[in-house]
């Protein structure tokens, strides 16, 4: 890993059209700037974590609850459908 | 073609196959991926075509929560919304909840796809759609 020491305002650039800004530090919280282009997806880290654990637990790895889980979501969605033209 | 998936060989069209090129999160190696309807429930089985065991449960989100905002992402005409189902069994119970933090969004006509996460939003990972408890 590279590792920098930088001062607020200051500026790393990583390839052609990244930049990483340090806007600020106060105490353990440092605010940073990032400018990328659209498609660079920029997340903090420990969101990812939630969403690959997510998706871990929700592979259906079990070939009886395919079937039970259309039966159940069947009902909830015509719950759900009701409970919305009740709201209307 | 046909493809062996969680849910049987199934006969599938161009279609029905989207490329993912970063996978999702947790399995970023599977980048081709099946969406099939699974009836009249409105919800679709996203089906790996790389590994045949690991399917999902998704839901076009958009159709049941009409204000839901996928903050960040320009959508157009061609995209299509769902998100990931997670059915948890607790003795009796099966607990569903939906990936609103996360949805996963199909370009349908250049036939790719992308798990997008949000950045600033307060949707959740887990939101509570159904707990039903039998007797």
């Amino acid at each position: 890993m590279l590792v920098l020491t930088r001062k607020p305002g200051q500026i790393i650039r990583v390839g052609e059209n990244i930049t990483i800004e340090v806007i600020s530090v106060n105490g353990e919280h440092v605010k940073i700037g990032i400018s990328a282009p659209r498609d660079i997806t920029i997340l903090r880290e420990e969101i990812y974590e939630i969403v690959q654990g997510q998706n871990k637990e929700s592979v259906l790895n079990d070939s009886n609850s395919f079937t039970l889980a259309e039966i159940k979501l069947d009902e909830l969605l015509k719950k759900s459908s009701q409970q919305n033209n009740q709201n209307k | 073609m046909i493809c062996k998936t969680a849910i049987g060989e199934l006969e599938l069209g161009n279609d029905d196959i989207f490329i993912f090129p970063h996978g999702i999160p947790g399995f970023e190696n599977l980048t081709k991926w099946a969406i099939r309807d699974s009836g009249e429930t409105g919800l679709n089985w996203l089906l790996s075509l790389e590994r045949a065991e690991i399917a999902f449960v998704i839901w076009q989100v958009q159709d049941y929560i009409e204000d839901y905002n996928v903050q960040g992402f320009s959508l157009t005409d061609q995209h299509k919304v769902y998100s990931i189902l997670t059915m948890r069994n607790q003795g009796d119970n099966l607990k569903v909840t939906a990936n609103l933090l996360a949805p996963v969004i199909i370009d349908t006509q250049a036939k790719r796809g992308i798990q997008y996460v949000m950045t600033d939003t307060e949707y959740s990972a887990r939101t509570p759609l159904y707990t039903r408890e039998e007797k």
